[in-house]
């Protein structure tokens, strides 16, 4: 291993010291406000080392293989880069959440929250750059298990809701259960592809297919297992299921998490495995995945029209938004279609943050508005994730609501915001590829779409609230997360309406 | 070109006075209506240099035109241009939009600031449309222009405002979605073909499509525009959103909005897929009489004087349908001339079916009667503006309808003698609301505050008598509006002319389809 | 690539594995033999003690269903945890002197991390026994 090699993955190395660093910290000073910092310091640093390593990148113009297991390129580098953006943005937002819920005073550990957002990352980032059967196991699961911990956090919040609890603890059992089922499966899909190829390296793979008269079905089948925890990961219909009970349950910064950074690696490992391996030349799998798209576009919108619960509503959109996202995938391979992917990509990222960010911020001000007597907290008369709770929220705070509206309106891809111009990327990608069917779905999806956004929208500026209790006061929230969701807010629409700084961008990295 | 350009200017002083006034009415709690009234008023100024391209004989056809580079990935520039047909069209609007402001004044009470801040920002979308000949950035301005409308409806509009906002705004967007795909198709066959990538309309004239792909996409930016006309199965939308709509929003909508519709089709459709446009018009055209017979019996049957307007801009609007469609000059001058005439008619109307419903507290006709003895100027101005609607001579409305027969009539005989009956229908529903609610013995709803409601305010009055002398002088002399949309309609009149013997020279071009550039050699991007 | 597997041929692969199939067949027909044979030869009584466990002839008392305390769960993962980095490190003991100084210095980086979170676990009271911990650090 050589010192070129070591550096380029200094993220990784950078956030692997963070953890170690705050494991020690946690263990002899316990702040929840440094570990937060800490937790932030190494987020930048590991920013700023993804910059680095592009400059070395850049000169060289050879991506960098390391140990067989990892291929650092400039399409991987940036991928970290939107994912350590997203995990600052969540940092901040968890910081918010366990401030309100967790009392120092008593027997709750609010740190561990930044160890497992660290790890996370950690498995991300590694799921983003590896390059063998092996490292995409290991960081995929590194991913998972610290999850699952994550998932089920609010019980360490010893002032949460009950409600909120039980909840939790429900999402994360759920998401262990069906995640280590699906895992097992593409094991066994890996094992079968070792079988079919006799290598387990993406390289090694592809000469094997490359060699292979025709396509063997072990190889198929295992591909197809495979892809199955990819779709599982992704929440693509028919393997949604999990999703809205785990995102409902979780508490919302770890749904902006699973979402974005969940979601956005396995997207990036899909882009590279689907390259590597030239799998766009086998019709079974890209057909399979057409299929899941299409369903996934109109099952997630279909469904969402039902949800009254803003959490469970936004989990349904974003199953119809992956499923947007791989019509662009669909294309082929093509630098079209990699620019498309990314550039729905970063729209998703920033859109699904805002949108859970805002919900979670939300609620958290209606946690602490009524505080409960001596144990824990309880909201007031209704959930603050249900609809009738945003109930003329423009009156009452307009600036959060111009927010949240934003990103709504984001979501359904209405101009002056970024999701339109991704919106814009999905129908040029699929006009290229000629993908009638899956454009017809792209149209049909988004008029439903537009249908339950818009009454989410127009319910924040209905004139007579109807809760006339303490809920008509304005909804405070901390500065550092309007400072977020303001800056957020900020970036949708500037890349809205100039995206040909944020196209550059994919292009300069 | 020059650092300063009026058509920007414009659109720019209307976003900036719509956050002006709300920023104003946020912190002073006054000033909003002020600052609309004068960014309104520069905008008219603007607009108003353009006058001397009236009378001197222009020598291209655009008057001016604006080219920034915005996304040069995908070669598209924010490029505005102005033409005849455009200034008509912005000269309506923003007419249009002091008419509303000013007769509406004292009418919203509830979150002013952000009222003027939905106007203004509709009416900066709307001149964005009809000054926009980038694909994209016309696109761009048609969805930046339904999102205030949509605030504007769900916010201060009647009692069942919100499916009515809702249903406005899921019809005209999934009807965009299919034109932002008929877009971004022609775009790409227009590349394959000739290597250029770009969304400039003047450049994507010359594209060269297949006839059956040029169907299709034709058909993609007519379903975008009959929706938004509205087209007879795809209107349905209308009426709910006119009659929940808060007075201004409902003239916004009528006079303005529905007109950017017709404009489309006028200055999109018919110029790009001119030989697929040719095959369409029988279609088109019945659709137009459709809809004019259709909505003259509905009106009929109303009992709601807001819907009863609603319906008749159906039948209005068929009108302009079968004129653009019957494609020769006469019976578009005609489709011109109605979209102006109509824009006043009907806002004039809708205004005073706001001040009734405010005096009284009911727009039901079963409740009112005899109105005409207490509120003697408002159903003087209201009966000169109902044998407007219903085409009187001497008036505007009257002109385009004959231009529009006229002209029809040479192209389909048939459609063009059913579509004429609609006239009587007209007719009918006006007179027939003008007897129930002015004439006969006095009726007032139970709930009216007072038996003896006051009289139009001299503001009021005056805003609608300069609309009746409007429509006065363009049923006296409409030469001007011809002259000035003669260009614009001669371009597109050319090409319906050369239509079929193009079809059979264009050997049909062999497409090469190919990928979207890379970045590389995108346009514009040499140092 | 060396010990790529030929193409997946069912012919040659029962021939090659007949004796194991052979063997699994046996191992299940003499599982079935034994049950089957203590199914038929065997003598069957229902007695008032036949369904109570057996706990070296003295009858158990109260339910089985004990809630354990949380406690022994921690204990037991903490174990398997800290027990199962030791196999690496035998392995890695076994090629001591194969990976050399490269070697030691991974295992060291390895021995480390097991340490931080040695200390991070005992810090935080996981080491302590009784319920939650007691101290506030």
């Amino acid at each position: 291993m050589s010192a070129r090699e070591l550096h380029a993955i200094l993220p990784l190395l950078i956030l692997s010291g963070g953890i170690l660093f705050l494991l020690l910290q946690v263990s002899f000073l316990r702040s929840h406000k440094a570990a937060a910092a800490t937790a932030v310091i190494t987020l930048i640093a590991a920013i700023a080392a993804c910059f680095d390593v592009a400059r070395t990148l850049s000169q060289s113009a050879a991506p960098i293989e390391v140990t067989g297991l990892l291929l650092i390129d400039q399409q991987a580098l940036f991928f970290c880069l939107l994912f350590l953006l997203a995990a600052l943005a969540i940092a901040v937002l968890g910081f918010s959440y366990l401030q309100k819920r967790c009392d120092s005073a008593r027997e709750s550990i609010p740190e561990a929250f930044y160890l497992l957002l660290l790890l996370v990352m950690l498995g991300a980032m590694a799921l983003v750059f590896s390059n063998h059967f092996a490292s995409v196991f290991l960081s995929m699961e590194l991913m998972s298990l610290a999850l699952y911990p994550m998932l089920g956090f609010a019980v360490t919040g010893d002032l949460s809701p009950r409600l909120e609890q039980m909840y939790s603890l429900e999402s994360g059992v759920k998401y262990l259960l069906l995640s280590a089922l699906s895992t097992a499966l593409g094991l066994f899909g890996m094992a079968l592809i070792y079988a079919a190829c006799g290598a387990l390296d993406f390289g090694g793979v592809a000469a094997a297919v490359a060699n292979l008269p025709r396509t063997p079905s072990l190889l198929l089948s295992g591909l197809t297992l495979l892809l199955i925890t990819l779709a599982f990961k992704l929440s693509l219909v028919p393997f949604h299921i999990w999703t809205p009970d785990v995102y409902q349950g979780a508490p919302s910064p770890v749904t902006a998490l699973i979402a974005t950074v969940g979601k956005g690696a396995v997207v990036a490992l899909l882009l590279r495995l689907f390259t590597e391996l030239e799998l766009f030349s086998i019709p079974a799998l890209t057909g399979l995945l057409a299929a899941a798209s299409v369903a996934s576009m109109l099952v997630g919108n279909l469904l969402a029209l039902m949800q009254k619960n803003i959490k469970r509503l936004l989990a349904y959109s974003s199953i119809a938004h992956i499923g947007y996202l791989l019509v662009a995938f669909l294309i082929g391979n093509s630098a079209f279609g990699n620019e498309a992917v990314l550039y729905y990509l970063v729209a998703y990222v920033i859109t699904t943050l805002g949108a859970f960010g805002a919900v979670g911020l939300i609620a958290d001000s209606a946690l602490a508005r009524t505080a409960g007597s001596a144990g824990e907290y309880v909201y007031t008369t209704t959930s603050p994730f249900q609809r009738d709770f945003y109930r003329g929220l423009l009156w009452r705070s307009p600036w959060l609501a111009g927010c949240l509206a934003a990103m709504l309106l984001s979501l359904a891809g209405i101009p002056l915001t970024i999701g339109f111009i991704g919106k814009f990327y999905i129908f040029a990608a699929g006009i290229q590829g000629q993908l009638r069917l899956l454009l017809a779905a792209v149209v049909i999806g988004s008029a439903i779409g537009l249908f339950y956004y818009l009454r989410l929208l127009l319910t924040m500026v209905l004139r007579e609230p109807q809760a006339p209790l303490d809920s008509i006061e304005s909804v405070r929230i901390a500065v550092s997360g309007r400072l977020l969701l303001i800056s957020l807010t900020g970036v949708l629409l500037i890349f809205g309406v100039f995206p040909q700084i944020l196209i550059d961008w994919i292009y300069t990295l | 070109m020059t650092p300063f350009s009026t058509l920007p200017a414009i659109i720019a002083i209307l976003f900036c006075g719509g956050i002006l006034a709300w920023l104003s009415e946020r912190y002073f709690n006054r000033g909003s209506r002020q600052i609309s009234l004068i960014s309104l008023s520069v905008a008219a100024a603007l607009l108003a240099t353009y006058w001397p391209h009236l009378t001197d004989s222009p020598t291209g056809v655009w008057w001016d035109s604006v080219q920034i580079n915005w996304i040069p990935r995908f070669g598209i520039s924010f490029s505005l241009a102005i033409d005849g047909l455009g200034f008509l069209m912005l000269a309506l609007t923003v007419l249009m939009g002091l008419f509303g402001l000013v007769v509406t004044w004292r009418d919203i009470r509830f979150r002013r600031g952000f009222f003027y801040f939905n106007y203004l920002w509709t009416l900066a979308g709307v001149v964005g449309v009809f000054t926009a000949i980038d694909l994209f950035l016309f696109f761009f301005f048609w969805e930046v222009m339904l999102l205030p409308m949509l605030f504007l409806i769900a916010v201060w509009g009647y009692e069942e405002r919100i499916p009515a906002a809702i249903k406005f705004f899921i019809f005209t967007q999934a009807s965009s979605l299919l034109m932002l795909l008929a877009i971004v198709t022609l775009v790409y066959l227009h590349y394959s073909a000739s290597g250029i990538l770009t969304f400039n309309y003047r450049e994507l004239l010359n594209a060269q499509l297949t006839p059956g792909n040029a169907y299709w996409l034709m058909l993609g930016f007519f379903i975008a525009f009959a929706v938004k006309l509205p087209a007879l199965p795809l209107h349905t939308w209308l009426p709910d959103a006119h009659t929940q709509a808060p007075t201004a929003g409902s003239i916004l909508l009528a006079a303005i909005l529905l007109k950017t519709g017709a404009y489309g089709l006028l200055r999109f459709t018919l110029p790009l897929f001119p030989e697929a446009s040719a095959a369409f018009a029988p279609v088109a055209m019945s659709i137009g009489a459709a809809s004019i017979i259709y909505g003259a019996l509905l009106a009929f049957a109303q009992q709601d004087m807001k819907r009863l307007v609603a319906y008749s801009s159906v039948s209005h609007m068929g009108f302009v349908l079968l004129g653009l469609y019957a494609m020769n000059t006469v019976a578009a001058q005609g489709a011109v001339m109605q979209m102006i005439a109509h824009g006043f008619s009907t806002a004039a109307l809708f205004s005073l079916v706001g001040a009734i419903q405010k005096r009284l507290n009911s727009r039901d006709m079963a409740q009112l009667g005899g109105l005409w003895s207490s509120l003697p100027k408002l159903s003087a101005t209201a009966l000169f503006f109902a044998v407007a609607s219903l085409g009187m001579p001497g008036l505007g409305n009257f002109i385009a309808e004959f231009l529009v027969l006229l002209g029809s009539f040479d192209s389909n005989h048939w459609i063009t003698a059913i579509a004429a009956t609609g006239l009587i229908g007209a007719a009918l529903y006006a007179l027939l609301m003008m007897q129930r609610v002015f004439f006969g013995g006095l009726r007032t709803p139970e709930d009216a505050q007072t038996r003896s409601p006051t009289d139009l305010k001299a503001r009021e009055f005056l805003a609608l008598i300069s609309l009746a002398a409007g429509l006065l002088l363009l049923g006296l002399r409409p030469q001007v509006v011809f002259d000035i949309a003669q260009p614009a309609i001669a371009r597109t009149g050319t090409l319906h002319k050369k239509a079929p013997t193009a079809t059979s020279q264009i050997s049909s071009p062999k497409l090469r389809l190919s990928a979207w550039p890379d970045t590389d050699h995108r346009r514009g991007n040499s140092p | 690539m060396l010990n790529r597997p030929t193409q997946f041929d069912p012919a040659t692969l029962v021939q090659h594995l007949w004796p194991l199939i052979v063997y699994g067949f046996a191992v299940l027909a003499l599982i079935a033999l034994m049950l089957g044979l203590s199914y038929f030869l065997g003598q069957r009584r229902r007695d008032a003690a036949t369904d109570e466990p057996f706990e070296s002839g003295i009858v158990s008392q109260g339910s089985a269903h004990v809630r354990l305390s949380i406690n022994y769960y921690l204990v037991a993962i903490l174990f398997i945890v800290f027990d199962l980095e030791a196999i690496y490190l035998f392995s890695w003991a076994i090629a001591f002197r194969q990976t050399g100084l490269l070697g030691f210095i991974e295992a060291a980086i390895f021995i480390v991390i097991l340490l931080a979170g040695l200390i991070y676990l005992w810090r935080l009271g996981a080491l302590d026994w009784g319920g939650k911990q007691q101290r506030n650090l």
